[in-house]
């Protein structure tokens, strides 16, 4: 029965090119997982707060306009925005994991360097796109509930 | 039929034999026994060659038809709660933006709804109700316990949220906490109402807080659209603690 399915599947992606389309719908919806989280739109925040009508026959008649501007939104702050604004985030965390270690004498830290700088690269491609997939908060709010 | 169908439908009745296990997932074996088991034991062994095999006709039945007919509705209302809390007048883009996930997302959770309810036992809308109702309770009522020994001044060191709702009740609660409360215990409070309702304590007075420590911790927790009065932001800016003063002023100087 799987192999039925297999047969069938598996040409119809390789003719019309939905593999990569499921693909990148895969990565789409991990990213999505930030937009869960309120504060991580943005975009959609923005459009929600400048450009929402005030009155709901207006709103029920736009829906079919707001549906995909509100997508566009979203998936601007999933793929772009978020991204982009959690750079400096995974740089700091990158720097206070690998060079910024203050109990160490200076020989150590001298010792650590290369590692360090080996390292440097994969830690922040890895701490960018767990920022990128994940709503955490920005470093400076971590543990201040309302700064 | 094929093995591997054989299989397949022996692990879906096995599975399905959880929610069998509860009394009211089995309506027709329930009439069944109430209506053709004879009480007397010689009738029932006499019985047995005929009710045997129509007794394991009727847990099929129940497995098979009667269940899942039982738990088509809540399945679909299962579905309807992926359309639940659309609030078009505050969030009309992201609301909009959202709807095509709902609906991808309404048959996957109909269709999972529908299997889980017919295969395992799953609690009925009524007791879910009643749970979440005993857990708010549960948890409202360790929130009032907290801030009370925070208010008595006793060692408090758990953070904790607020739970809903934010009723008169817990507002005194909290100024109670607040008023009596030691420094330690007034941090733990400002920090779950920033974290909860941020708009529950007057950040003014919290910021001329007679202790440092509970001063500094404060600073960071203003919530960013309350902007402090301007003899407060004088004062908080000049504070006679290094540690406040440093903080409000990265905050808050010009």
């Amino acid at each position: 029965m799987i192999g039925a399915v297999k047969k069938r599947l598996i040409p119809l992606l390789d003719q019309s090119g939905a593999a990569s389309l499921a693909v990148a719908l895969l990565v789409l919806v991990l990213s999505g997982c930030t937009v869960f989280s309120e504060d991580h739109r943005r975009t959609v925040d923005w459009l929600d707060a400048h450009l929402t009508p005030e009155s709901s026959g207006a709103r029920a008649a736009l829906l079919p306009l707001a549906i995909p501007v509100g997508v566009g939104g979203l998936v601007t702050d999933a793929v772009l925005v978020n991204p982009v604004l959690c750079i400096d985030d995974a740089w700091g965390d990158t720097v206070e994991l690998l060079w910024s270690s203050e109990d160490e004498s200076n020989m150590r830290r001298a010792l650590f360097a290369p590692l360090a700088a080996v390292a440097t690269p994969f830690v922040f491609a890895g701490d960018w796109f767990w920022r990128s997939l994940w709503p955490i908060e920005p470093r400076q709010e971590l543990g201040e509930a309302g700064s | 039929m094929s093995r591997l169908r054989w299989l397949a439908m022996v692990a879906l009745a096995a599975l399905s034999a959880c929610a069998w296990t509860q009394r009211e997932n089995r309506p027709v074996w329930n009439a069944f026994e109430a209506s053709m088991v004879p009480d007397s034991d010689a009738a029932f062994y006499a019985t047995l060659p005929i009710t045997l095999p129509l007794g394991l006709g009727a847990i099929v039945a129940d497995t098979f038809v009667a269940h899942p007919i039982q738990v088509i509705d809540d399945a679909w209302d299962d579905a309807g709660e992926v359309w639940g809390d659309i609030d078009l007048e505050q969030h009309y883009y992201t609301q909009a933006g959202f709807m095509p996930l709902r609906a991808l997302a309404t048959p996957v959770v109909f269709l999972g709804s529908f299997l889980g309810r017919s295969m395992f036992v799953w609690p009925s809308a009524e007791q879910q109700a009643e749970w979440q109702a005993s857990l708010r309770a549960r948890q409202r009522r360790q929130i009032l316990d907290w801030l009370g020994r925070i208010a008595r001044g006793e060692d408090e060191t758990r953070y904790r949220r607020l739970a809903e709702p934010i009723d008169e009740t817990l507002i005194a609660a909290v100024r109670a906490a607040l008023a009596d409360g030691r420094a330690g215990g007034r941090i733990l409070v400002y920090q779950a109402v920033a974290a909860s309702n941020p708009h529950l304590v007057d950040w003014n007075e919290a910021l001329a807080d007679t202790s440092a420590v509970v001063r500094y911790r404060v600073v960071a927790l203003v919530p960013k659209d309350h902007e402090p009065d301007a003899a407060i932001l004088e004062t908080i800016l000049n504070d006679p603690d290094e540690a406040v003063r440093d903080r409000a002023r990265r905050r808050w100087a010009k």
